[in-house]
This record gives C-alpha cells, structure tokens and sequence, in this order.
C-alpha cells in the first residue's frame, strides 16, 4: 500500500464535509457583503441599503443554526478524528464568529441609519475619516480570513494574526482622534458617539477575522493559538 | 474543491522504518526491543520496539494483517504454540526476559492473562471456570481461601451481584457480555500482572460493551492492559496510550488524545480518518 492520501473509504463523508466547507463559505460571503453594503451605506449615505442590512441579517442567523444542525448530525453519524475532527470543529466555531460579524454589520448599518435618517444635517465628514479606514482594514481582514480558511492555508492565517496589531492601533488611534474632536467642538458629541460605535464594531470584525485565523492554524497544524499575543 | 483536496499534507510524517511517537514509558513494566515475529518466510512482525506501563491501558490499532494481535501474542508466549512461528529481539516482564530458554511458559501465562475476541468459557459450572487457575497453579490451600479467590475476582470482573446465586449453573449459560466477564475473572483469579485483550468486545452489544469498557477502567489501578480493537472509539474511551501498526510495522505511538486528535504520521491519519483504499 502507497503511503498516499485519498478520499474517504465512505465516499458520502467526503460529501458532507464538502457540504459543510460550502456552508461555511457561503455564510463567510454573505457577511462580508453584509458588511461592505455597511459600509457603503455610511459612505455613500445611502438610507435604503443600510435597512436592507437589517433584513438580510436573519439569513446569516438561519445559516448558523443550519450548519450548526449539520455538524451535530455529522459527529454522530461518523465520529470524525484527526484532520476530519479538527476541520469541524473549526467550521464550529468559525459558523458562530461569521454570525457575529453579521451582527457588527448590521450595527454599523443601525449607526448609519442614525447618522442619516433622523437628521438632515450631515455630520463632520473628519469625524467618519476614521470608520471609512478601519472599513476598508476589517473587510481586507476578513476576505483574507476566508481565503485562508477555503485554502486551509496555515501561512495566510498566520499573516491575518501578525497584521492585527496594525488593526488594533488604527483602533486606539480613531478613538484618540475622535477625542480630541469631541474637546475641540462640543457639538460634535452625538455623531461621534455612533463613531466611537461604527469603529468598536469594526474592530469587532477584526477580531473575529483573526479568530478564524487561529482556526486554520488549528485546522492544519492541530495547535490552538488563541490567546498567545502578539 | 473536494474536502481532502484542501488539507495540506507535507507535515505530516511519512516514514515507514521509525517509529513516530515516545515508545518508552516512565513505569514500564513491559519492554519489547527489536521484536520481529515470523511465520515460515512471512515477516509479520518487523523490529517493533514498545514499552508498556505500569496500570496503563494501552490500545493496539491498525488495518486487519497488520500484527497487532500477533504482537500481543508475543507478550505471553502464545504464538508459541504456531507451527513454524520465530520470534526474535527482546520482550522483557519487571525486567525478566520472557523468552529466556529456561522460562517456564505455564506461570508466564498465569502473569500475562489473555481474554479473547469470543468468550471461551470451560464447559463446567462458572464456579469451576474461575476456580480452575487457582487449583492448578497452587495458589490457594483450602476450599475456603478458593471461594475467597473466586468471589474476588468475580467482584473485580462486575459479575458477582449477576451471578453470586447461579454459581453452579454452567459458564455457558451466561449470555455473550457476562460470559466475556467470566473469562475476564477466569484471568483475573491467577493474580495476573498484565491482561492481554483481543478485541474482547467484537461481539457484544453496546450494554455488554459499555460494562467491559467500565470493568478495563476499574482494572487498570490493578493491572496493566493492552488491548487490541477494530473501534477507533472504544481506543479513544478505554486507553491512555494508543499504538497503530501497519503492516508489521509500528509505524506510530503516543497520548490517545494526541493519536486521534493531531496524528503525527500520513497512515495514521488516513486509518482513523477512514482512508484508506
């Protein structure tokens, strides 16, 4: 016997696995656009999108409790080990990180439906200078945290790990600026507020971006590197 | 892109001559060195080197024809008994070489205990099954110390509350499970030190398997345990040890969480992942 890895002996449990992988990129997907349509809504102060966000919000809820129900019928039907186990627990806990992003999303979408849809006045377009760049940072994360985890590419993930100091400074940063804008103007309260908000968000997104990287790393190299610093 | 496609495999080891994993343990009290196993030309058995700890239970996996079980049957001289079967290197009980020449198998088998795949009771009363050890190797000097003994290991075995008032009744009439116990404290009741098991629960129901498994936790603080099993599960239940043979070969070893969460070599990943073509 060659020493070469091939498919399951039971070729439906590659199946499911493939099915579950979709899943998960499917899920993946529709955050990312949930929150990239977030974001534009902000950008573009487009009122109608971001309640479209609000709507949409349900799909990613029923994808979870979905792919959450199709891991539990997999680990009692073929008690996974090694890899298999570790791909799915993964996915596990990559579906609940995914659903979360959703959230933050569709709370950026909340704080731009406040921005814009009370008010007539618009806001210091300084103040939103801080959420248009920890965006564009969450959405690079996160597309490169679900390239690396279609791939299963230890290497990317690692990469997502190392750049999340730079996130995490961008995040210090926005809120010592949006301090200081407070100080200079105390008109400027009430819309830097849902700044301070739409940024904390965002670097929600981050964090649950690097999350999904120490899953791969998991995944592939079956180590947890959650909770080890920079 | 197809699920197996996706994980990438360079780091796994794919060596076939060295073993993968810690084969010594801190409390061994089996060592094997360089065993190798022939029957005629075959080479069953291929320079495997393993200790074995003290009140651990240790579990031997790997494909049919791999030499598991022939490796088990090393540690108590039971391949002995093969026409045309060799053994060489070192199988060492509490530093005692087993196959010292002027070694006398008969206590060897008493100190080494084999429970098999089928329950093989004697045709006589469940009593006598348990008894028989005990009298033929002198171990008791009264009737009343033989119940003592028999009692013992019926407790220890979990079949006494079963059968304390049926001790008479044949060992045959016992279903599959209680009869695989009975076999269990048959071992037992010669005072063994170690307990060889060769998939003593292929053919028991999940009860009767579930009372095994909780009777090999329950031994363990008493004797050392290898098992041989076909379920990846019952492995992962029964065992703090794991050992996976290929092909003669103990291709790895290690922690049973380690072996079946984050296998080190390819075979093994691809036999508990269910790969193998």
């Amino acid at each position: 016997m060659t020493i070469q890895s091939e498919g399951h002996t039971v070729k439906r449990f590659d199946g499911e696995l493939n099915d579950l992988h979709y899943r998960i990129i499917e899920m993946g997907g529709l955050a990312l656009s949930q929150l990239r349509d977030a974001l534009q809504a902000i950008k573009t102060k487009d009122v109608a999108l971001a309640r479209k966000i609000g709507q949409r919000e349900n799909e990613l809820d029923l994808l979870e409790v979905e792919t959450d129900a199709a891991i539990v019928e997999l680990i009692a039907r073929r008690c996974p080990l090694g890899g298999d186990l570790r791909t799915i627990m993964a996915v596990s806990k990559g579906v609940t990180d995914l659903e979360r992003i959703g959230d933050e999303a569709a709370r950026v979408a909340n704080i731009a439906l406040q921005i814009y849809g009370n008010d007539t006045s618009n806001p210091n377009e300084r103040l939103l200078h801080d959420v248009h760049v920890m965006g564009q940072m969450a959405v690079d994360a996160l597309e490169k945290a679900l390239n690396a985890f279609d791939r299963s590419d230890e290497e990317m993930a690692r990469e997502i790990i190392a750049d999340h100091r730079a996130f995490e400074d961008e995040f210090e940063g926005s809120l010592r600026r949006l301090i200081t804008y407070i100080m200079e103007d105390s008109r400027n309260i009430g819309f830097a507020v849902n700044t301070v908000l739409a940024i904390k968000a965002l670097e929600r997104v981050g964090a649950h971006a690097q999350n999904l990287a120490e899953y791969v790393i998991f995944q592939v190299k079956g180590k947890d590197v959650r909770h080890q610093g920079p | 892109m197809k699920a197996r496609e996706r994980m990438p495999e360079a780091s796994f080891n794919r060596e076939y001559s060295q073993t993968v994993g810690e084969i010594t343990s801190p409390n061994s009290r089996i060592v094997c060195r360089n065993v190798n196993v022939y029957y005629g030309d075959k080479h069953a058995i291929q320079d495997v080197s393993l200790d074995i700890g003290r009140n651990e239970v240790i579990a031997l996996i790997g494909p049919s024809g791999c030499g598991k079980s022939t490796f088990i049957r090393c540690l108590n001289r039971m391949n002995d008994t093969i026409p045309g079967c060799r053994v060489t290197g070192k199988i060492l009980l509490d530093g005692q070489d087993i196959y010292d020449g002027s070694l006398d198998v008969v206590p060897l088998r008493a100190q080494v205990g084999m429970v098999f795949q089928k329950p093989n009771p004697f045709p006589k009363s469940i009593f006598e099954n348990v008894a028989y050890g005990p009298r033929i190797h002198g171990l008791v000097s009264s009737k009343a110390e033989l119940e003592e003994v028999v009692e013992t290991s019926l407790r220890r075995a979990g079949l006494w509350d079963e059968i304390k008032d049926y001790l008479h009744q044949p060992g045959t009439s016992l279903s599959g499970g209680q009869q695989q116990r009975l076999c269990i404290a048959r071992a037992i009741a010669v005072n063994p030190e170690v307990i060889l098991m060769d998939e003593p629960c292929s053919a028991l129901d999940p009860i009767a398997t579930a009372k095994i498994e909780q009777l090999i936790d329950e031994l363990r603080s008493h004797y050392t345990i290898a098992i041989v099993t076909h379920s990846m599960q019952q492995a992962a239940r029964v065992s703090q040890r794991t050992a996976y043979f290929h092909l003669g070969r103990l291709i790895e070893v290690g922690e049973t969480a380690q072996i079946f969460t984050n296998p080190r070599h390819q075979l093994t990943e691809d036999y508990i992942t269910g790969r193998f073509g």
